[in-house]
């Protein structure tokens, strides 16, 4: 009896434990060493090539802006093109180059029709705006000049002011503090031998990871990788970072400013991208202020009270750190109300067990949403990314259903409240009273 | 008695001759279902993820509203978040919630529109909260006057501290004038500040009925499924009374308005903004299309005529953009929002873009431009179809003005045919002055803070200059 039940246990756990991936990713590596994530997506005759390199704002150095303004530069002039032929090149068949930059990586997109002929044009566009990035002195100018203006306007944002404040104080004297745009002094003084010198040493074939996701076979998206590894110079990997945030001297950052509405932002530094502890803390958060219906900050703040229409909090990780924050906008007069409030909801949520219906329906509400999050090729192409830059697990996708099913309040309460302190968070307002 | 409709012979033609134009396949085929109530359902399968996307499309917006009571299409979304008489608040959100679904709301001038995205085995519960809530709507006093100043929140973040959107809004006023899209969808602060919870309830018993429904079904699921659960579900419901349609034809002015705001901010924009068909307005829709065309031709693709010649060679602007809403019960707006580079006057840049509008309209667009706009506007519709949100869009929005969903499908075609003599027409019936509003936005000068009041922080931060 004892042995039929122990096979039986053994057998249930063995179902428990092996969630079949709801995702069926591809992937290898190239000759340079690049690592490639492909999964096919039928149904539409799309192709999405996303390029991710390690060349994100943390690359800065001592010229804050760095990184963005290089992302800047493509599609503006590669090899012999100008501008306008790249412009019309994408046009002639319906490509579109889209590209971003944060503190960690630089990522330029493509997203092409999977029609023979657009394909082979729009690659062909793409790997060249890519591998052999080349703008003349006037057009560097202007780049530069819609930038400038570009932070100019988000100069004049609250939202930016408040986000830009807290980054700097949080990670003070490391390299996550300055703005992933810069400041205008930094970006004007850019050249473009520096942008030129930065693009040389960080786009390459062994600082990039590959993700195609659309409607390509293995055989293709193979093909695909091994055009990019032609094209682009072997290179070397970029170094790790260093971060190590220090302890903070502040607690209250006000910025004055003319709005109808106070921006507060209240924050600590959280996790890196691969700590085994983010799953329970992201199962805290929706109990905090991660998902309206079941957070106490949205019901509290908004439902009860009537103090902002948005209001959330955050646990954003990177690849050596990560931030939490709690973030609304109020009535530039009752700025110190929601602020008494939301540290009043804070202490309580830090200091009392969390009830079992809340901790079950946050669980819940995970465990459900988790496929959602691959309903469209985008998405997946995103969730690819992480996946591969911040080298998360090749089971990460099929055991995640198993370690969220796992958690337990009283674990999942003790790690969120010995990684982040909600009663000593960094307060940032902009606007509204001091 | 009820009506049931197969389109499915008449998708899969459509599809194969859309293949035929194209050499790709698109194939999601779309079911048509209809109450006796007069709730109109849409259902397209699309299985590559197990998730379902529902759109409730109610045929009331702001272009409803009188003075008096703007605002109020969007105020009575809010409240259909507050309880029923079956479910307490809260209850619809936490049940989306446990179940892991996303779901939210947003009011336009035409229509509201309730979605959830959900694993696709959810599909009734759906259709089970959004059925109660489509008679059972119940509230208290308490929940309005809270949601009130969550509105005044709301208006405040989008509008308020937004210099381009404030704006916007007192163009878009100043365009319309003495039509129904004048008014903001957010509504008037006066009129929010002084609605009356009885204002709320007339609004929903006269418009939140099955009669004023499209219900968009969109996701992996079965067909004859989901219609028998939409007549268990919705079959009982009680129709409105039917409101007369209301006809707006386009006004014809005589020379152009001026707008000119002043507020705190950073840059300058520059508003243009003509009164246009929609595809519901036009009397021949090709010139929708041509319109489409004209608008991407100038500002909607990398080799738009505007960014080449006035950001990238003359640098006057560092962006310029053009949004055509054709999806309208009303005549409807072309409109050109630009950033001006440093040390460009509003009023020059005003002119460059005028000349290249009417240098477009003399000469027309070249054969391989003409290409190269209708190859991008047929790749981004497609595109499009990525997203399951998007695709119940199109569906929803079509049928909400009075049009029929199977447009989408004839959208890659339509804009196929496009000629350059027909973007020639369009551009010179329409952009001219007397059809023009202009929005000039110049930021107040506030006094030069560049010291944040901390401590402990030592690197001198840039405020705003």
């Amino acid at each position: 009896m004892k042995c039929f039940v122990l096979i039986c246990l053994a057998a249930f756990a063995l179902v428990g434990f092996a969630d079949s991936s709801p995702l069926n990713i591809h992937r290898f590596q190239t000759a340079s060493g690049m690592w490639v994530l492909f999964v096919q997506e039928k149904g539409l005759p799309i192709v999405d090539v996303d390029l991710a390199f390690a060349a994100g704002s943390s690359r800065d150095g001592k010229t804050p802006g760095l990184a963005s303004l290089t992302s800047a530069c493509f599609t503006q002039g590669a090899g012999d093109w100008n501008a306008d032929k790249i412009a019309d090149l994408l046009d002639e068949h319906g490509g579109v180059v889209g590209k971003s930059v944060n503190r960690d990586m630089s990522v330029i997109t493509l997203r092409s029709l999977t029609d023979q002929a657009d394909l082979v044009g729009n690659l062909k566009t793409y790997l060249t705006v890519v591998s052999k990035l080349n703008i003349s002195q006037q057009t560097f100018n202007r780049l530069k000049d819609q930038r400038l203006s570009a932070i100019k306007m988000a100069n004049f944002r609250p939202g930016y002011l408040a986000s830009r404040a807290l980054y700097q104080t949080l990670f003070a004297g490391t390299a996550y503090a300055t703005p992933v745009m810069g400041s205008l002094s930094s970006v004007k003084a850019l050249s473009w031998s520096e942008v030129s010198a930065f693009y040389q040493q960080y786009y390459v074939a062994k600082n990039a990871l590959l993700v195609i996701v659309g409607n390509v076979d293995v055989a293709k998206a193979q093909s695909i990788a091994n055009q990019v590894d032609q094209t682009l110079p072997y290179g070397s990997k970029a170094s790790a970072i260093n971060i190590q945030p220090t302890a903070l001297t502040t607690h209250r950052i006000h910025i004055p400013f003319p709005s109808e509405q106070a921006t507060i932002l209240m924050g600590a530094v959280a996790t890196a991208k691969n700590d085994p502890r983010n799953l329970a803390l992201r199962l805290a958060n929706v109990m905090l202020g991660g998902q309206s219906a079941l957070s106490v900050l949205y019901q509290e703040v908004r439902e009860q009270n009537g103090l902002a229409y948005s209001i959330h909090s955050v646990v954003s990780t990177m690849a050596r750190s990560g931030v939490f924050y709690i973030g609304t906008k109020t009535a530039a007069k009752r700025s110190s109300d929601t602020l008494f409030l939301i540290n009043e909801i804070t202490s309580q949520f830090a200091g009392k067990p969390y009830s079992a219906e809340n901790f079950a329906n946050a669980k819940s509400y995970l465990l459900g949403h988790f496929p959602l999050s691959m309903d469209s090729n985008a998405n997946i192409a995103g969730l690819l990314l992480t996946l591969g830059f911040y080298h998360l697990p090749n089971n990460y996708l099929q055991t995640y259903l198993h370690k969220l099913r796992a958690l337990k309040a009283k674990q999942v309460a003790t790690t969120f409240n010995s990684t982040i302190d909600l009663n000593k968070l960094l307060v940032v307002t902009v606007g509204g009273d001091e | 008695m009820y009506k049931r409709c197969y389109q499915s012979a008449i998708v899969m033609l459509l599809s194969f001759f859309i293949s035929l134009v194209w050499a790709q396949k698109l194939d999601f085929p779309v079911y048509q279902y209809q109450l006796a109530n007069g709730l109109k359902a849409l259902i397209k399968v699309d299985k590559r993820s197990p998730a379902v996307m529902v759109q409730v499309w109610y045929r009331v917006g702001s272009s409803d509203e009188r003075l008096g009571e703007t605002g109020i299409s969007h105020y009575l979304e809010h409240m259909m978040f507050q309880g029923s008489t079956i479910f307490p608040p809260g209850k619809l959100k936490e049940i989306i919630a446990v179940n892991g679904g996303e779901q939210n709301a947003f009011t336009s001038r035409d229509y509201t529109v309730y979605f959830e995205l959900m694993s696709a085995d959810q599909l009734s519960k759906i259709f089970e909260l959004e059925a109660d809530r489509m008679q059972n709507l119940s509230f208290s006093a308490n929940q309005f006057n809270s949601e009130k100043k969550v509105i005044q929140e709301e208006r405040r973040m989008r509008v308020g501290d937004s210099p381009l959107s404030y704006t916007l809004e007192k163009v878009h006023y100043v365009s319309n004038m003495a039509s129904p899209y004048a008014n903001p969808v957010i509504g008037w602060p006066g009129d929010l500040k002084q609605m009356t919870i009885r204002q709320i309830y007339n609004w929903y018993f006269k418009w939140y009925g099955p009669n004023n429904v499209t219900l968009v079904v969109v996701g992996d699921v079965q067909p004859k499924q989901v219609e028998k659960q939409i007549q268990h579900y919705f079959g009982g419901l009680k129709s409105v009374v039917t409101q007369p349609t209301r006809r707006y034809p386009l006004l014809k002015t005589t020379g152009p308005k001026q707008v000119v705001i002043r507020r705190p901010g950073a840059v300058p924009a520059l508003v243009m903004t003509y009164r246009v068909p929609s595809e519901v307005t036009a009397s021949d829709k090709k010139n929708v299309y041509a319109l489409i065309v004209a608008a991407d031709l100038l500002a909607g693709m990398h080799s738009a005529r505007l960014e080449k010649d006035l950001v990238r060679d003359q640098q006057l602007a560092t962006s310029i953009s053009i949004s055509y809403h054709t999806v309208a019960k009303y005549p409807t707006s072309w409109t050109i929002i630009a950033r001006p580079a440093k040390g460009v006057s509003l009023p020059t840049l005003q002119a460059a873009i005028e000349s290249e509008i009417n240098q477009l309209a003399y000469k027309g667009p070249s054969k391989t431009e003409l290409k190269r706009v209708i190859k991008v506007v047929q790749a981004r519709h497609i595109y499009q179809l990525d997203e399951l949100f998007g695709q119940a869009y199109q569906l929803g929005s079509l049928e909400c003005v009075g049009l029929s969903w199977k447009l989408g499908n004839q959208y890659v075609s339509n804009i196929g045919k496009v000629t350059a003599e027909q973007v020639r027409a369009v551009l010179s019936d329409n952009m001219g002055a007397n059809n023009l509003t202009v929005g000039e936005y110049y930021p107040l000068k506030e006094k030069q803070s560049t010291q944040v009041s901390h401590e402990g922080v030592t690197d001198k931060m840039e405020a705003y200059s």
